[in-house]
């Protein structure tokens, strides 16, 4: 399973962050939100100053790019345990 | 006389509660298992605080004479009024999330993209199947795990 996080945060930022907390996975940017959009994950406004922002959500996809799993907590404070999405992966496998 | 007096507990509790109520906050942080119940903890502690602050007000104001330190009783109630408040108000804040319905549900393809990495590489939904460029040797993965996330960490 290969994880990919993607948010509104421009690469630079992204890189600072991997550094930081010491990711090694691929952070892919989509400052426009066009992506966000596209998948109807956009929360307007949900960010600092009011920028447009992803809600959180995960979607474990198969090579035919079809949803297997997904995700979309409720309260931003909720996250998705590690073990659940390892979980939801090894059915696959 | 001060013997006959005693300490009106309801506001000495109602800003414990209260806090306990901001306190769960920071256990979202630990990673606990069952971490979906926290919220409704909060919210719980957060109400008993405000029903037991009414408690007290209305102990208070009924007997005021029966009761001592009611300087402290004042100064509680005020806290847990604020802390109560502010619980409930993170509350409302961190729920306060699209319904996003007509996002890809399971079973669903979805479409390719692509966008730049923290490398400035443009990478494609298709590509991340394949093996990753520093690490030619190592199996393609069979799945791909999409983390859409707030950012502005």
């Amino acid at each position: 399973m290969r994880p990919v996080a993607i948010s509104v945060d421009v690469p630079a930022v992204s890189r600072d962050l991997a550094r930081k907390a010491g990711y090694t996975f691929t952070i892919l940017s989509d400052p426009d939100a066009s992506v966000i959009r596209q998948y109807h994950l956009l929360h307007v406004g949900g960010g600092p100053e009011g920028h447009d922002i992803a809600r959180p959500a995960e979607f474990l996809i198969d090579r035919t790019k079809t949803v297997r799993w997904d995700n979309f907590t409720e309260d931003v404070r909720v996250r998705a345990r590690a073990d659940e999405m390892l979980a939801a992966a090894s059915q696959l496998h | 006389m001060d013997a006959a007096k005693r300490w009106n507990t309801a506001t000495i509790w109602a800003p414990l509660l209260a806090i306990g109520a901001l306190a769960t906050n920071f256990v979202f942080f630990l990673n606990p298992p069952m971490q979906a119940t926290l919220p409704w903890v909060g919210l719980a502690l957060a109400l008993a605080a405000l029903v037991l602050l009414g408690v007290g007000i209305r102990r208070a104001i009924a007997h005021w004479q029966n009761y001592r330190g009611r300087a402290f009783s004042v100064v509680f109630s005020v806290l847990a009024l604020i802390f109560a408040a502010a619980s409930l108000f993170i509350f409302s804040h961190a729920r306060a999330l699209p319904k996003s319905a007509a996002a890809p549900q399971v079973g669903q393809q979805l479409p390719d993209f692509t966008l730049e990495d923290t490398n400035g590489q443009q990478v494609s939904l298709d590509s991340l199947f394949r093996s990753s460029p520093g690490e030619p040797s190592s199996p393609a993965p069979k799945t791909v795990l999409l983390i859409f996330y707030r950012g502005y960490w």
